[in-house]
C-alpha cells in the first residue's frame, strides 16, 4: 500500500523503546488506526507536537505489515488551553476514550471524527458550559455508534401519545402508560428534559451557548445518559472516575 | 522443547524480560555472559542484587538512594525552600547536570494520567504536601514533562499549595537549542515568543 494522508485526531498513544510512540489516531477518512511516530519522543522532532495527545494533524502514512508508519505530519490544532484547566483536560480525555470505545479500527466515521473535533475545540474555547458539552457529545456519540434514543414513540408499542415520562434504559426511548408493565431499568423523566435532550442530539455543539437549563433538568439527563451509555457500550471509563474526583474536590 | 541446556534457557527467558530485549538479544547477552570471566559475572550479578536490595526512598525527597536521606536533602548548602518537583529520579539527573539549581528536589514517581486511572493518591504527592507543612517552602518549581500527564500533575500540584500561600512555578516552554523554527508547532512559537527577552 502506498502513502497516503489523512486528518487524524490523537486518541491515545504508547510508548516504544527509547523514543518512539505507537499512536492510536481517529482519523477523518480512515477510521481508527495505530500508527508508529519514529522519534517523535525527541525535543528536535517534528513529529513532536504531532504526537501529543488530542493534536490534530494532517498526518502522511504508509502501512508497514502491521501498523502505520508516520512520515509527515502538520499539526492543525493543539487544543493548548485545554491543558490549563484541569477539568476540561478531564472531559478532553473523557471524550477521546469514549471515542476509542466506539471507534472501529480502519472503519470510516467522519462523523465521529467531526464530532470530537468540534468537542475538543469547544471544551478548549471556553464559551459553552463544559457539562453540556458533555451531555451533547456523549448523546451524539451513542447516535453515531447507532443508539439514538427513541423519543418520538413509546419503545414497546410504538404510540406517540404518551402523557408520562419514562424512559427505559436497555431499550433507549420512552414508554407509554400501557407499557408501564414491562418497566424494567426505567428512570422518570419529564417533559422537560426530554425536550433538551431533543435540542442536545439535533443541535451543532457550536449553538450550544443559547441553550439555558436549571439544575434538575441537567442533573436528570447527567443521570439518564449516564447509565444509557454504561449499558449499551458495556465499558468502565477510567477517565469517568477521574473526572468525579476532580469535580468533587473543587480544585 | 527448548534447544538450550535448561541453565542457558533459563539464563535467556530471564534476560528477555528486561525492556528492549527481544529473544534474539537476550541469546546474544547470555552467550556473551558464558563468555566473560567469572568473576566479572559475579561482580556484574552481585550488583544487581546490591542495588535491589539496598536502594530505597529518600525519606525527604523521594528520590532514590541508598542512604535515609540522599546527598541533596543532607547537604546543608542546599535550600530546602525552593523544591524543584520532577516526575522521575532520572530527571534530578537531568536537572543536576545543569550545576545551576541549588534547591532540593522532590520526585513523584510518576504523573497523573486520567486515561491509565492514575491519580494524585498513586503519586508522591502526599508526601510532598506533609513535606511543605513541616518545612518553610517558599516556592515549587514544577519541573514535570511538557506533555498531557505533565501539564495535568502541575496544574493539580499548583491549585493544591494555592491557599497555603506557596509560590508555584512552572519551566519554560520554547525553542530547543539546536532545534529547527519550521518545525516548531504553533503553541511551541507562541510561548517561546512570550518568553523573549532582550539579547
Amino acid at each position: 500500500m502506498g502513502i497516503s494522508k489523512t486528518q487524524g485526531i490523537v486518541l491515545k498513544y504508547t510508548n516504544l523503546g527509547e523514543a518512539d510512540k505507537i499512536l492510536t489516531i481517529l482519523t477523518r477518512n480512515k477510521g481508527k488506526l495505530k500508527a508508529v511516530a519514529k522519534g517523535c519522543r525527541k525535543p528536535k522532532s517534528s513529529l513532536l507536537a504531532s504526537s501529543e495527545l488530542f493534536a490534530f494533524s494532517e498526518f502522511v502514512l504508509y502501512k508497514g505489515s502491521s501498523l502505520y508508519h508516520i512520515t509527515q505530519a502538520e499539526t492543525r490544532e493543539t487544543f493548548y488551553n485545554l491543558r490549563n484547566d484541569l477539568l476540561k483536560l478531564s472531559y478532553a480525555v473523557f471524550f477521546v476514550e469514549m471515542a476509542d470505545a466506539v471507534s472501529e479500527e480502519e472503519l470510516s466515521s467522519e462523523r465521529l471524527f467531526l464530532l470530537l473535533a468540534k468537542a475538543l475545540y469547544y471544551l478548549a474555547e471556553g464559551e459553552i458550559p463544559v457539562g453540556l458539552i458533555c451531555l451533547a457529545y456523549q448523546l451524539k456519540v451513542m447516535d453515531i455508534s447507532g443508539y439514538r434514543p427513541s423519543l418520538q414513540r413509546c419503545v414497546h408499542c410504538g404510540k406517540t401519545e404518551v402523557q408520562e415520562y419514562k424512559f427505559d434504559i436497555v431499550l433507549g426511548g420512552i414508554i407509554c402508560n400501557a407499557c408501564k408493565k414491562f418497566e424494567k431499568n426505567t428512570i422518570k423523566i419529564s417533559s422537560g428534559s426530554l425536550e433538551t435532550i431533543r435540542i442536545l442530539l439535533n443541535s451543532e455543539i457550536s449553538r450550544l451557548n443559547t441553550l439555558k437549563i436549571d439544575n434538575t433538568i441537567f442533573n436528570e439527563i447527567d443521570k439518564l445518559t449516564k447509565r444509557f451509555v454504561e449499558a449499551h457500550l458495556d465499558k468502565h471509563f477510567k477517565s469517568l472516575d477521574f473526572l468525579n474526583e476532580i469535580k468533587n474536590s473543587n480544585i | 522443547m527448548s534447544y538450550y541446556a535448561a541453565p542457558i534457557a533459563k539464563l535467556i527467558e530471564e534476560l528477555s524480560k528486561l525492556p528492549g530485549v527481544g529473544n534474539k538479544t537476550a541469546q546474544r547477552l547470555a552467550f556473551y555472559l558464558l563468555e566473560m570471566p567469572i568473576n566479572e559475572v559475579e561482580e556484574l550479578a552481585g550488583s544487581i542484587v546490591n542495588a535491589k536490595r539496598n536502594i530505597k526512598y529518600c525519606n525527604v525527597c523521594c528520590n532514590i538512594t541508598d542512604s535515609e536521606t540522599c546527598n541533596i536533602c543532607s547537604n546543608p548548602k542546599r535550600d530546602g525552600s525552593v523544591i524543584c518537583i520532577v516526575e522521575d529520579a532520572r530527571d534530578v539527573v537531568a536537572m543536576e547536570k545543569i550545576k545551576e539549581f541549588k534547591g532540593q528536589y522532590h520526585v513523584l514517581h510518576g504523573a497523573i494520567s486520567p486515561m491509565e486511572g492514575i491519580g494524585p493518591e498513586n503519586i508522591r504527592i502526599k508526601e510532598l504536601l506533609l513535606r511543605i507543612g513541616e518545612h518553610d517552602v517558599q516556592e515549587l518549581i514544577l519541573a514535570t514533562n511538557p506533555n498531557i500527564e505533565g501539564e495535568a500533575t502541575a496544574m493539580y500540584i499548583s491549585r493544591l499549595v494555592k491557599p497555603l500561600g506557596i509560590k508555584a512555578t512552572r519551566i519554560a516552554h520554547g525553542i530547543p537549542v539546536g532545534g529547527d523554527l519550521e518545525y516548531a508547532d504553533e503553541v511551541t512559537l507562541m510561548k517561546a515568543l512570550e518568553g523573549r527577552r532582550e539579547i
